[in-house]
């Protein structure tokens, strides 16, 4: 019999002898009786009852659910016994769960007892398990997290790039040269970090390579330049205050941030600074300092983590690790990404205002049959005799056609 | 009566006295998507400015066509149009598909059977069996 061979295989198989061992016919036709394709406790139930069951529920299902509404009736009598909506509006009733969680038992409204209640028609407004909010809620644990990076991708000019890149190193050499980790320039500064003077003593910093060719020296034109710029930056991140969980969760999100809010304005008044800087200085091209070889990885990281602080701007992996100087970061900073449609290419652009080639057309959306006969002039004839015979112009008539917009 | 000169019609001939490009417009369809279609991006953004100043008289229409492999079509004075599909090659193969493309008369591809065409009549006249010597039985 077919049906006897898997439970002799897996005789076999649980007795792991490797001799060949015989099986009689009984002990094959008894493994034959007891091999099952399906649970057998279930095979003692006939089939519309295991299909009512599926559809309506088991008895125990349904037992349980009447020990809950019962339940949920008593609940509500020894609520009117308490006085119905000061109960209710009471303590939050809370239960310990088998793994030591938490949970808050949700308040029984009694419709006849609370006379403000409403029923709600639709679920805006109201909590649901799972929503983004509750994910949120149940993640942070009401804490509130704020980016580091700007909102807004800052967009500067090559100057620019290059004054930021300069008043980044002179940072960076400054704490090298005090012997703190270079890691701490992004670290958050009050507004005191951000003060006139101490934008000038870093616009004002100048790098030089060292008279030996080995290192970098920077010197300032301003006395206690340097110790002012190492006290700006701070030496240690503020530990973050345990905050209590927010109830009304909403709120907390639309709440403003205060601090993160300053802190960005104030780095947006460091780039204002930075613009005024250049319009007033004239000696700003200094090339040399940026030929300089960028020592360490970790140099390079803090460059990119000020660089994104300050801009947005992210540098990619390959851009970091290909980079040994100053001005091959400015070259990656410079490059622009890559265009998705090749119609927004600069070669394609060029090449569409080009005086020298008016024999080129470049269409940026796929020509149809439609464009060609506009092209000719011939379809606002093909379009009147359309709807004079009562046909769709684009599109058909067939009820499930995906309606077209022109 | 002196000897009369042949009443000849002038015949047209493209480059005897004035040669005319057959190939009036040439289409460029690309996708951006399609990997078969990185060659021909690459010709259009690098090739395809000098091939256009070098040919003012033929006109250049460059337009994306989604989700379908690059195609080069030709359009031509006898009303005619060629298309090669240029997927997956590289810009100097799709120059040399431009190239013949450019150089067509937009005429069917035919295979030529007699090699020499003439209108002058034959030299030493039409075989017929009731002229020369005969056939000895």
């Amino acid at each position: 019999m077919r049906a006897s061979r898997p439970a002799e295989q897996a005789l076999r198989l649980a007795t792991s002898s490797t001799t060949q061992r015989y099986t009689c016919r009984a002990c094959r036709a008894q493994a034959a009786r007891q091999f099952h394709t399906s649970v057998p406790r279930e095979a003692e139930v006939p089939f519309y009852k295991r299909l009512q069951e599926t559809l309506f529920g088991s008895k125990q299902a349904q037992n349980a659910e009447k020990v809950r509404e019962e339940k949920r009736g008593d609940r509500s009598v020894e609520l009117r016994g308490k006085g119905g909506e000061e109960a209710e509006a009471g303590a939050v009733e809370v239960k310990m769960g088998k793994n030591g969680q938490r949970y808050e038992i949700a308040a029984l409204v009694d419709p006849d007892l609370t006379k403000n209640y409403t029923p709600a028609t639709t679920w805006d407004g109201l909590q649901r398990v799972g929503s983004e909010e509750w994910v949120k809620a149940r993640a942070d644990r009401g804490e509130q997290y704020v980016g580091f990076v700007p909102k807004t991708r800052v967009e500067l000019t090559e100057k620019q790039w290059q004054l930021l890149l300069h008043d980044i190193m002179v940072e960076i050499l400054v704490l090298q040269k005090a012997g703190r980790p270079v890691g701490q320039i992004c670290y958050p500064r009050g507004l005191e970090g951000y003060g006139p003077s101490e934008l000038l003593d870093v616009c004002n910093g100048e790098i030089a390579p060292s008279a030996d060719g080995t290192g970098i020296t920077i010197s300032f034109s301003t006395d206690g330049a340097r110790k002012r710029m190492l006290n700006a930056i701070p030496s240690r991140l503020s530990e973050p205050v345990p905050q209590e969980p927010v109830l009304d969760e909403q709120e907390s999100l639309d709440a403003p941030i205060e601090d993160a809010g300053e802190l960005i304005s104030a780095q947006e008044e460091h780039m204002l600074f930075m613009d005024s800087h250049i319009a007033a200085s004239q000696d700003r091209s200094r090339p040399t300092w940026m030929k300089i070889p960028i020592t360490g990885p970790h140099v390079k990281i803090a460059l990119a983590k000020r660089i994104l602080q300050l801009t947005g701007r992210r540098l990619s992996d390959r851009a970091l690790s290909t980079s040994s100087t100053l001005s091959d970061l400015h070259h990656h900073l410079l490059a622009r990404p890559k265009t998705k449609k090749l119609s927004q290419a600069p070669e394609i652009e060029i090449l569409r205002s080009n005086v020298k080639t008016p024999n080129v057309t470049f269409k940026s959306n796929r020509q149809t049959p439609i464009h060609k006969e506009k092209a000719i002039g011939r379809w606002k004839v093909i379009e009147e005799e359309l709807i004079a015979r009562g046909l769709p112009v684009t599109g058909s008539r067939w009820q499930g056609a995906k309606v077209t917009v022109e | 009566m002196p000897l009369q000169a042949l009443r000849t019609v002038a015949k047209p001939q493209n480059g005897v006295g004035a040669f005319i490009l057959q190939c009036k417009r040439l289409d460029f369809h690309y996708c951006d998507w399609a990997g078969s279609s990185k060659g021909m991006n690459a010709f259009l953004t690098k090739t395809l400015p000098a091939f256009a100043a070098r040919n003012p008289g033929i006109e250049l229409h460059v337009s994306p066509r989604p989700g379908r492999h690059p195609v080069l079509r030709g359009a031509y004075i006898n009303g005619c149009h060629k298309a090669i599909c240029v997927r997956n090659m590289q810009p100097a193969e799709i120059l040399d598909k431009v190239q013949l493309l450019k150089a067509g008369s937009g005429e069917k591809l035919r295979r030529e059977r007699r090699p020499v065409k003439s209108a002058n009549e034959s030299v030493r006249g039409v075989w017929s069996p009731f002229h020369g010597g005969g056939y000895k039985v």
